[in-house]
């Protein structure tokens, strides 16, 4: 039986970083401690993985009386005496409960290769070396999301000891095997006028360094422990993050959750900042379990939170976008893809994502790169109502992964074009400014204060329940153009899943519901002469799109060569025809010109050329009214 | 059980309306009756009213004509008077369903056949004629008795202790104002009564625009929300909340003005 004790790391002749070094590879993250261990280590985990699902959980427990001598008497003999931030390893296994969060993943690689970084490993042999020995290793896995190998520190961080255990099972020319080592990151110090980088291990002292306890030996100790094991020939790894630091985010007075807040809390973040991976329909999914003192907690999903679903819904539609839609004009480039749904009546309420930027009804951007991990929630203009919200996905181009990744801080929880320079810096300065002007259509005009009536609203919600059969869908109505800014004259595309036009914009009556929504007339109706082949057509329904930071109601007319057309529009009242008389100081709806390719014509007359055109009239349009467009030819 | 009533064939109306020119009322009270061989009934759907039952109807019609100051001219408020007694019978005491009286044949009858003198002494003659839509039913919304019956069935509330209140709390002008718009808002006869009641309230309020200046102005708002407002299923409160806030807008625009 090998027993382990402790060792620490002396300074080599050529020098070497200090454990306060490693401790701030990843700067002073603006998450909390939790969140970011939650994202770094789901990210690892992610970029671990085998050919099938991994399995990620977060269990918060206190060692049980089965197993506390066992850590009194494994841990304690030689344990370092300095602290990081106070507290000391042997104060933590004399107090009267020792806690800890282990973070667990199945269905990964385990660490294997090498345990000793001054032999050569071959590239898929460095999975020990990356994580327990070296720092700064660059992930060399495809696809993975780490791009500093820093993450790990976020597990020294998150305990207030500095001190981890990690223990995993690999497979090695096709015999499982195991290993079992601590490590802690404390601070530089002389004993003995010998100088120590403040590195610690518990493991097996060799020759200048520490190897882990292996195989036999390694399951022995960590069954000991009551460390979660593995079942048959399951490999992976788990992290023992001893006495986590609970500190409650959402307080300032660094007060202490309990183990059950604070099981919702990693809960909530594993939700929020990993829910991309977790989709049902994805080739390889992450299955998430949180528990704290042994009880599930339910982790959010698009199964079981609004917002979320509209979120994941979201998702799906960015990937189902045949090409980029956020576009770099100078240079020509593909930055990626966004969509978005609208959201009625789903609100964020957790305190883990709160941190992140989002409570009440979403109005965000959720961007990410490969894989799938939530860089971040890019917070965005909100829509008039408190109760409507729209939740978006944007996922950068493949080709662009590695400019995106290098924005990134080692949190990865932003893309900041001051770390890049020329053309790749613009492509991170563009993404943003596109997606405001996405998310400013979709908000749809910037609405004056709109005060809700008191006023029941069963009979509406009755009413107009049909539109909302599925959340985000158009009903039974005709789906209507989401607007566009009218700065690059794009055309709308239809398939768009909802609108950024007709947006619930009640005056000041109580029981009122639409603002203006034009109704389409027939287009060329009483025009003496004109061939039937001449008349202009309405295409589509009437949307609402900003100019100039104004609202105005467009209509897309396709207009025949040759023919010379006139836009009118008027009010039209409950007696089905337009309004004779018109209520004092009302305003009234005006043709303000006509678009086409981009190039606006004032006047309500437009004239086509030798080709049939596509032109959107654009009207001044009128609130709490039904406005009725026409289009007739006038030569 | 509803009752059914004579439609008198449109060629006839014609024939009777040309035959009314020139002739006073009391010429026509001598040819008034009470049966015409050119009327029919609905084939189905109740009970023919009896020759009786109408003589009853234009005996109770004159009475209320002659008690409200007719034949000699009488003033708004009697005239006034004489219409909301005659609102009330015909649509408390006739039997009268709402399908039978959307029949303009039915009123071109009790206009030309019944009671065509009395509708005379309401409508007198201008220049030497009658109006045809006061007599024929060619418009329901202007026939002397087929607006009344209108009228009474738009502003009945069951819930009040007197039901046909309303059709007192306002003038004939503006209830003309309210009924002349009979799709945008006299086919809400919830709206109707919303209006009204408003409108009551404004009248004693005494501010500087004419509270008829406001309902008319309201009305306007009222029939930019009717175009895509339904408003059959909103409770009778919030549409009477509706309507108190378009006359707020209306009382701000033309205060100012």
């Amino acid at each position: 039986m090998i027993d382990a004790t402790w060792f620490s790391q002396p300074f080599r002749p050529d020098g070497g970083i200090t454990a306060e070094g490693l401790r701030n590879q990843l700067g002073r993250p603006a998450l909390s401690v939790l969140t970011v261990l939650v994202r770094e280590s789901a990210q690892n985990s992610w970029d671990a993985k085998l050919a099938a699902d991994v399995r990620y959980s977060l269990d918060l427990t206190t060692v049980s009386p089965v197993h506390r001598q066992a850590w009194v008497d494994l841990l304690l003999p030689g344990a370092p005496r300095e602290s990081s931030a106070g507290r000391t390893v042997p104060d933590l296994l004399r107090s009267q409960s020792i806690r800890y969060l282990a973070v667990s993943d199945r269905g990964t690689t385990g660490l294997g290769g090498p345990t000793r970084s001054d032999v050569h490993a071959e590239p898929n042999q460095r999975a020990w070396l990356s994580f327990v020995l070296n720092s700064g290793e660059k992930q060399d896995v495809d696809g993975g999301g780490g791009t500093y190998g820093y993450g790990k520190g976020a597990f020294f961080l998150a305990s207030r000891v500095s001190t981890v255990l990690i223990y995993t099972r690999f497979v090695d020319e096709g015999r499982l095997r195991s290993r079992l080592i601590g490590s802690a990151l404390l601070t530089s110090t002389t004993i003995d006028d010998v100088p120590y980088t403040g590195r610690h291990w518990w493991g097996v002292p060799a020759d200048g360094y520490c190897e882990p306890l292996s195989d036999g030996a390694a399951d022995n100790i960590a069954a000991r422990l009551g460390l979660p094991g593995f079942r048959e020939d399951e490999t992976g790894t788990t992290v023992v993050v001893l006495d986590p630091d609970l500190t409650d985010p959402a307080v300032d007075d660094r007060s202490e959750m309990s183990v059950e807040e604070a099981g919702r809390f990693l809960a909530d973040a594993a939700g929020w900042n990993l829910w991309p991976l977790t989709l049902e329909g994805r080739a390889r999914r992450l299955h998430i379990a949180v528990n704290a003192h042994g009880v599930r907690v339910e982790v959010p999903s698009e199964q079981n939170d609004a917002v979320l679903a509209n979120f994941a819904a979201a998702y799906r539609l960015a990937a189902a976008e045949s090409e980029p839609n956020i576009r770099c004009g100078n240079p020509k480039k593909g930055l990626g893809r966004f969509a978005y749904v609208d959201t009625f009546g789903a609100k964020a309420t957790a305190a883990a994502a709160a941190e992140l930027g989002l409570s009440g009804s979403p109005h965000h951007v959720c961007c990410m790169r490969s894989p799938d991990l939530v860089v971040q929630y890019l917070e965005q203009p909100a829509k008039p109502h408190p109760e409507v919200g729209y939740a978006g996905v944007f996922k950068v181009e493949e080709d662009l992964d590695a400019t995106f990744a290098k924005s990134e801080p080692p949190t990865h929880d932003a893309w900041v074009d001051a770390q890049l320079s020329g053309r790749e810096a613009t492509f991170v300065r563009v993404y943003r400014r596109r997606l405001s002007e996405e998310c400013a259509a979709v908000v749809g005009p910037k609405a004056k204060e709109v005060r809700v009536a008191q006023v029941p609203v069963g009979p509406v919600a009755q009413r107009l329940g049909f539109l909302l059969s599925t959340v985000g869908g158009t009903g039974a109505a005709e789906p209507v153009l989401s607007g566009h800014p009218v700065d690059d004259g794009n055309p709308s595309d239809p398939g768009r899943p909802s609108s950024g036009g007709v947006s619930p914009q009640g005056g000041s009556a109580g029981a009122s519901a639409g603002s203006a929504y034009g109704t389409a007339g027939s287009g060329g109706t009483g025009s003496s002469g004109a061939r039937r082949r001449g008349r202009p057509v309405l295409v589509g329904s009437p949307y609402f799109r900003s100019r100039s930071g104004r609202v105005i109601l467009a209509q897309k007319v396709r207009i025949q060569a040759g023919t010379v057309v006139r836009g009118t529009a008027a009010v039209i009242t409950g007696e089905g025809g337009a309004e004779t008389a018109k209520p004092a100081g009302s305003s009234q709806p005006q043709v303000l010109g006509w678009q086409c390719n981009g190039v606006f014509a004032a006047g309500d007359v437009f004239a086509a050329g030798d080709e049939s055109v596509e032109a959107d009239l654009l009207i001044n349009p009128v609130e709490d009214a039904a406005v009725e467009i026409g289009v007739e030819v006038t030569a | 059980m509803s009752i059914l009533f004579p439609r008198l064939l449109p060629s006839e109306s014609d024939r009777l309306f040309s035959g009314m020119r020139g002739r006073t009322p009391s010429e026509l009270r001598e040819q008034a009756g009470n049966s015409s061989l050119r009327a029919v009934f609905a084939a189905t759907g109740g009970t023919r009213v009896t020759r009786n039952e109408l003589q009853l109807l234009a005996t109770t019609i004159e009475t209320l004509a002659i008690a409200g100051g007719y034949p000699e001219m009488p003033g708004t408020a009697q005239r006034n008077q004489f219409d909301r007694a005659v609102a009330r019978h015909l649509h408390q005491h006739t039997g009268m369903t709402p399908g039978e009286a959307s029949q303009r044949q039915v009123w071109a009858f009790l206009g030309l056949v019944l009671v065509p003198h009395v509708c005379a002494w309401r409508f007198p003659m201008k220049d030497g004629v009658y109006v045809a839509d006061r007599f024929k039913g060619s418009d329901l919304t202007r026939h002397t008795l087929a607006r009344l019956w209108t009228r009474a069935h738009v502003l009945y509330d069951s819930a009040a202790p007197d039901p046909y209140a309303l059709m007192d709390a306002v003038g004939e002008a503006d209830l003309d104002q309210i009924m002349a718009r009979r799709r945008a808002v006299a086919a809400t006869p919830a709206l109707v009564r919303a209006i009204v009641r408003a409108h009551v309230e404004d009248s004693n309020s005494g501010e500087d625009t004419p509270a008829r200046a406001v309902l008319r102005d309201s009305l306007q708002r009222l029939l930019r929300l009717t175009a895509f407002l339904d408003l059959d299923w909103i409770p009778e409160e919030q549409i009477l909340q509706l309507v108190r806030e378009q006359r707020i807008e209306s009382r701000k625009h033309l205060d100012v003005a």
